[in-house]
C-alpha cells in the first residue's frame, strides 16, 4: 500500500463527520446527475428506440379500401422499396373487455407474413384467426393480459361481433397510447377484422413501406405520390412526421424536462467541483506539514485524489442509484403514455459512465487544491494555516443571531462557495415550478399560445360564423381553415397551412420574430420551426403540396414563434387555398367579449343550437383535449418535475448544512464559550439560523438572476426555440423557494443547534 | 455568608483502563468576599473542579449548591439560567469570540439574558478598566492584557456570585497579570466569591486561602 493510500484512508479514519458530510454531499450531486441522465437519455431517445424496436416503417400511406394485389403491384415496382405489409384499419369499433367499453377502439386487421410495425411486450403475436394483440395503453388501463378475452363488434354493422383472445401486448410509437389517445388499438388476423366490419375480401387501406435508404424518403415519396394516380384518397405519412405528431402531444413537454437535465448536470459537476476544492482548501496547514516531512508534490496530489476517489466511489454510487430509482418510474410512466419503451439496460452504460465521471472530478478537484498547495513553500503552506476565520468589524448586531452572521462572514469563500451552490440550486427549483406553471398555463389558457380565441365551433355549416357573431357575448367570429401540406421540394417535411376568412391577427397572434404579418393572397408567414426546417428566408418561397395533389407556392414575409406543431406551420390567406384545396377542414373560431365569460357565451351558443368546444391549450392542440386531460399526462409529468424538485432541494439542504456543520465543527469551543456564560438551546440555534439565513438571504437573489437571466432563457431555448416560452419565475414561484429555503434552513438550524447543545459544555470547551 | 458548597465530589476521565479517578471525594466551601486559590500539578484536576462549579460539567457522585440550589442534579435548562446568572468565567486563553469587537464580547452574557441593567452595567466596566479606546477593535488587535481585562469584564457583565478563573494570568506578561489580579481582588471586595485555579506564585499572593488538589483530593 502507497503512503499516499495510507495517509488517504488515515484521514478517513480521523475525520469522520467531514467525510460523512461529503459522502452526503456527493450523494445528493450523484442522485442529480442520475436522475438527470435517465430523465435525458430515457425521453430524449423514446421515440428512435421504440420505433427500432417495433420496426416502424419508413412511409405509411393510407387509401380507401383497395385490392391488396392493385397496391402492392404498385407498391413494389417503386425503387429503393425493400419491403411493404398490408393492413386494414377501421377506427368506431365497439370493445368490451375486462367489465370495461369502449365504442372508440381501432381494429387493425395484420396479415400472414407481413412484418407488423409493432413490438410485443407481453405474450405472444396473433399466429391463427380469434386472436388478438392489444396496445400496452388499453391494457395497463383495462389491466387485461394474454389469456384474457374481449369482444368486438363495429358500430356500424348491427349484427354479430367477434369473440377474441387476447395473446399478446404490444407498443407502437405511432400514436399516443390510450388513454392519451381516445381509440385504443387492437390488432387481429386480417381473416378476422374483413368481417367485423363488412369489408370486401382481400381489400386493404393501409401499406407500410420499409426503405432499402431512409434518407432517400423524399425521392421516395414523390415517385410514390405519382406512382399512386388512381389510388383514391392516398395520404403519406413518415417515420419523420410521426415523430413531430408524436412530438405535438410531449414534444415541448420532453424537451424542456431534457434541456432541464442537461443543466442540472451542469450544476452537479460544478458542485461537485467546489465542494471537493473546498474540502481539501480546508486543510492545506494539513499539507504544508506533509511536505515538511518530506512527501512529495506527487504523494501529496495522489493522496488527495485518492481520498477523493475513496468517498466519491460509494457515496457516487448511492446517488445515482438514488437519482434513477427517483425518476425512473415517473420516466417510464410518461414513455408508456406516449407508446415509448423504457430505456431498459441501455441506460447502464451511462449510467457507470455518470458514475466513472463523478469519481474523476471528485478526485481532480481534490487533486488540484493539493497540488496547487504542495507546489509552495512548505513553511509558506503551514503557515497559512487551517481554517482560520478572517473577523471582521460589521455593523450587525451582536446577539445569537447576529453571531451566527458574523460567524458566515469570517469564512467568505467557503460562505461564498456555499452561496453559488444554494443559489444555483435554488435557480433549479424556480426552473422547475416555472416549467410546471407554463406547462399549467399551455394546458389551460390558449391565450398562452397566442391563440386570442376562446372557442371553437367544430361543425361548420354555412353561415356559422354569422350566427356566432349574433350571439350574446360574442365579439368576433371567423372560419379558420387548416390542411396538412408537404413541402414540395422534401415531400418529408410535412406542415400545417392556416388561414382564416378574416385577419388571422386577431384570432392567433404567435409573436412576430422578423419580417412582418402577410398583407395579399400571395404571401404566407411562417412559424420558426418550418423556416428552420426548411431553410426559408424572408423573400423565400414556400411550395405546399396539398393532399389534393394541387401545389401552390407563397412568397415569406413573416417568420413567427408559433407553438402549434412545433412551428412547423404557415398562415395564409383563404382564397388560393380553398381554390386549390376546396376539401380544407373548417371550425369557426369565436372571441368572447370582455365582460362576458367563456361559459356564458358557450350557454348562449348552446340556446341556439351550436355546439362549442374549448379552443384548447397544449393538450388540446396536441392530443385529444379531454382525453389528455382525464388520463393523468401532465399529472405524470409534473410527478417527474417533483422527483427532479426533490433531489435538487435536498442539495440545498446539504449545501447549507454542510456549511453549518463545519462551522459549528470548526467553532466549537467559541460555541461552548457562549454556552458558558448562559446562552440556551435556543440561542444556539437562534446562532445557526442566523448563519443560515446570511447564506439563504444571499443565495436566494442569486437563484432569481441566475434563473432569470441564464437558466430559464437556456432551457426555452434548448426546449423550444420556435417559440418564446416565458419561463421567469413569478413572485408565486420566488415565494415557494423562499419558503422551502426557509424551512430547510431552519430544520438545519434546530439539527445543528441540537447536536450543539447535547454535550457537556466541558467537551467542546476544552478539546484541542 | 456561604456561595458555594460542594461535598465528595467524584469525577473519573476516560473508560476501562483508562479510567482515571482525578476527583476522589473532594470538599469545598466559598464564601462571599472571598479569593481561593487551588494549585496543584499539571492534570491533578484542577480545571476539573471548575469546571464542575461552574456548571460545565456533573459529578459522577457528590453534591454542589450554588446559593442554596443544588446544581449537581438540576436539569440543563435550570444549568444554563444558573450560568447565565450566577457565574462569571476567565479562561486563561481569553476565549474572546474574534467576530465581535471588545465590547459586543463584554457584553455578549448580558445580551444573552436581555438584562438592560447588565448591558449598562458592562459598559461602566469597559470605562472603569480604561478599556474604551479598544473596545470597539476586534480581539485579534488587542494585546493579551486587554484581552484578558475585557474577558474579567465579560465574567463580570451579569453581576455572577461567583468567579472562576481558570489560569488567568497563565498567558501574560507580569504587569498584565498584575492588573487582572487586582480585577479579581476588587470582583471578591465587591462580595463575589472567586475561585482560581493557578501555577503563578503572584497569584497565589493574592488569596485569601489556598488550597492544593493532590491524589483527587483537596488539602490546605
Amino acid at each position: 500500500m502507497t503512503a499516499a493510500l495510507r495517509y488517504a484512508l488515515a484521514r478517513l479514519r480521523v475525520r469522520r463527520t467531514r467525510a460523512v458530510l461529503a459522502v452526503l454531499g456527493i450523494t445528493a450531486a450523484g442522485a442529480m446527475l442520475g436522475a438527470a441522465v435517465t430523465v435525458s437519455y430515457a425521453l430524449g431517445t423514446g421515440f428512435e428506440r421504440t420505433a427500432d424496436r417495433a420496426d416502424l416503417p419508413d412511409i405509411a400511406a393510407t387509401f380507401a379500401p383497395t385490392q391488396r394485389a392493385d397496391v402492392e403491384r404498385v407498391a413494389r415496382s417503386l425503387p429503393n422499396v425493400v419491403d411493404v405489409s398490408f393492413r386494414l384499419d377501421r377506427a368506431v369499433i365497439f370493445i368490451a373487455a375486462g367489465g370495461k367499453t369502449t365504442e372508440r377502439a381501432t381494429a387493425v386487421g395484420i396479415q400472414e407474413g407481413d412484418r407488423r410495425g409493432y413490438a410485443i411486450v407481453e405474450g405472444r403475436d396473433i399466429t391463427r384467426e380469434g386472436e388478438a394483440v392489444i396496445e400496452a395503453g388499453l391494457a395497463r388501463a383495462w389491466n387485461l393480459h394474454p389469456g384474457d378475452d374481449m369482444f368486438a363488434r363495429a358500430l356500424n354493422v348491427p349484427f354479430g361481433g367477434q369473440r377474441l383472445r387476447i395473446v399478446g401486448v404490444a407498443v407502437s410509437p405511432d400514436s399516443v397510447a390510450y388513454p392519451l389517445a381516445s381509440s385504443p388499438i387492437f390488432y387481429v388476423d386480417y381473416r378476422d377484422v374483413a368481417p367485423l366490419i363488412a369489408a370486401v375480401p382481400g381489400t386493404v387501406d393501409t401499406a407500410l413501406i420499409w426503405l432499402a435508404n431512409p434518407d432517400r424518403v423524399d425521392v421516395t415519396l414523390s415517385q410514390a405520390r405519382a406512382a399512386g394516380v388512381g389510388v383514391d384518397r392516398l395520404r403519406f405519412g413518415t417515420r419523420v412526421s410521426l415523430r413531430l405528431l408524436i412530438g405535438q402531444a410531449a414534444g415541448l413537454v420532453i424537451a424542456l424536462l431534457v434541456a432541464f437535465s442537461v443543466i442540472s448536470l451542469v450544476v452537479a459537476g460544478t458542485m461537485l467541483a467546489a465542494a471537493s476544492a473546498a474540502e481539501v482548501e480546508r486543510r492545506v496547514q494539513g499539507i504544508g506539514v506533509m511536505r515538511a516531512l518530506g512527501m512529495s508534490t506527487g504523494q501529496v496530489t495522489t493522496a488527495a485524489a485518492v481520498e477523493g476517489a475513496l468517498i466519491a466511489a460509494p457515496a457516487g454510487a448511492l446517488g445515482i442509484a438514488l437519482g434513477w430509482f427517483l425518476v425512473a418510474g415517473p420516466t417510464d410512466r410518461l414513455l408508456a403514455s406516449l407508446n415509448q419503451l423504457g430505456p431498459g439496460l441501455a441506460l447502464a452504460p451511462l449510467l457507470i459512465g455518470s458514475f466513472v465521471a463523478l469519481v474523476v472530478i471528485v478526485a481532480g478537484f481534490s487533486a488540484l487544491p493539493a497540488w496547487r498547495a504542495a507546489r509552495r513553500p512548505a513553511v509558506e503552506t503551514m503557515g497559512g494555516g487551517d481554517v482560520v476565520g478572517v473577523a471582521r468589524t460589521l455593523p450587525l448586531p451582536a446577539g445569537p443571531a447576529g453571531l451566527g452572521v458574523r460567524l458566515v462572514a469570517a469564512r467568505p469563500v467557503r460562505t461564498l462557495g456555499a452561496v453559488i451552490v444554494l443559489g444555483l440550486a435554488a435557480a433549479l427549483i424556480l426552473l422547475i415550478l416555472s416549467i410546471a406553471s407554463v406547462l399549467r398555463s399551455l394546458d389551460q389558457r390558449p391565450q398562452a399560445l397566442g391563440t386570442r380565441y376562446q372557442l371553437t365551433l367544430p361543425f361548420v355549416a354555412p353561415g356559422l360564423d354569422e350566427a356566432a357573431r349574433a350571439t350574446k357575448g360574442v365579439e368576433a367570429a371567423a372560419t379558420r381553415f387548416e390542411v396538412l401540406a408537404a413541402d414540395s421540394f422534401r415531400l418529408g417535411e410535412p406542415f400545417r397551412i392556416i388561414s382564416f376568412a378574416a385577419d388571422h391577427t386577431q384570432y392567433e397572434d404567435p409573436v412576430l420574430d422578423r419580417g412582418r404579418h402577410l398583407r395579399n393572397d400571395n404571401e404566407a408567414e411562417v412559424g420558426l420551426g418550418l423556416a428552420t426546417a426548411l431553410g426559408l428566408q424572408i423573400g423565400g418561397t414556400l411550395a405546399a403540396q396539398l393532399p389534393s395533389g394541387a401545389e401552390i407556392r407563397f412568397k415569406v414575409v413573416g417568420i413567427v414563434r408559433a407553438f402549434q406543431d412545433q412551428g412547423r406551420i404557415a398562415y395564409v390567406n383563404p382564397k388560393r387555398l380553398l381554390a386549390a384545396d376546396p376539401s380544407s377542414s373548417s371550425t369557426v373560431a369565436v372571441r368572447v367579449a370582455p365582460g362576458s365569460t367563456v361559459d356564458d357565451v358557450r350557454e348562449a351558443l348552446r340556446e341556439r343550437g351550436i355546439v362549442s368546444l374549448d379552443s384548447g391549450g397544449i393538450a388540446g392542440q396536441s392530443v385529444q383535449g379531454f382525453a389528455a386531460r382525464s388520463s393523468g399526462f401532465l399529472d405524470v409529468v409534473i410527478a417527474l418535475l417533483r422527483s427532479i424538485a426533490i433531489v435538487s432541494g435536498a442539495v440545498c439542504l446539504y449545501a447549507v448544512a454542510q456549511v453549518l456543520a463545519l462551522t459549528a465543527h470548526e467553532r466549537r469551543r467559541s460555541l461552548a464559550v457562549v454556552r458558558s456564560f448562559g446562552a440556551s438551546r435556543v440561542q444556539i440555534v437562534l446562532i445557526f439560523a442566523g448563519a443560515a439565513a446570511t447564506i439563504g438571504a444571499l443565495a436566494l437573489p442569486l437563484g432569481i438572476v441566475v434563473e432569470r437571466f441564464a437558466l430559464g432563457p437556456m432551457v426555452a431555448s434548448l426546449a423550444a426555440s420556435y417559440i418564446s416560452l416565458p419561463l421567469t419565475a413569478g413572485p408565486i414561484e420566488i415565494a415557494a423557494t423562499a419558503a422551502s429555503l426557509a424551512l430547510g434552513a431552519t430544520v438545519v438550524a434546530l439539527l445543528l443547534g441540537r447536536a450543539a447543545t447535547s454535550r457537556p459544555v466541558v467537551v467542546d470547551l476544552t478539546e484541542e | 455568608m456561604s456561595i458555594v458548597r460542594a461535598s465528595h465530589l467524584v469525577k473519573t476521565h476516560g473508560v476501562g483502563r483508562a479510567a482515571r479517578r482525578v476527583l476522589d471525594g473532594v470538599d469545598l466551601e466559598l464564601q462571599a468576599g472571598e479569593v481561593v486559590a487551588i494549585v496543584g500539578r499539571s492534570g491533578s484536576g484542577k480545571s476539573t473542579l471548575l469546571h464542575l462549579l461552574g456548571a460545565l460539567d456533573r459529578p459522577d457522585s457528590g453534591s454542589i449548591e450554588l446559593g442554596g440550589m443544588r446544581i449537581d442534579t438540576a436539569t440543563e435548562r435550570e444549568l444554563t439560567r444558573v450560568r447565565r446568572s450566577q457565574i462569571g468565567f476567565v479562561f486563561q486563553f481569553f476565549h474572546l469570540l474574534p467576530e465581535l469587537t471588545g465590547m459586543e464580547n463584554v457584553l455578549l452574557p448580558a445580551r444573552l439574558g436581555g438584562d438592560p441593567e447588565a448591558l449598562a452595567r458592562g459598559k461602566e466596566l469597559v470605562a472603569e478598566l480604561g478599556l474604551t479606546e479598544v473596545a470597539g477593535r476586534l480581539p485579534t488587535v488587542l494585546s493579551g492584557g486587554e484581552q484578558q481585562r475585557l474577558a474579567v469584564a465579560r465574567a463580570l457583565v451579569n453581576d455572577p456570585v461567583l468567579l472562576l478563573a481558570d489560569e488567568p494570568t497563565g498567558n501574560l506578561d507580569l504587569e498584565s497579570g498584575t492588573e487582572v489580579l487586582t480585577l479579581l481582588r476588587r470582583a471578591a471586595a465587591a462580595g463575589k466569591a472567586v475561585l482560581l485555579v493557578t501555577h503563578q506564585d503572584d497569584a497565589i499572593e493574592i488569596a485569601d486561602r489556598v488550597l492544593r488538589l493532590s491524589g483527587g483530593r483537596l488539602v490546605e
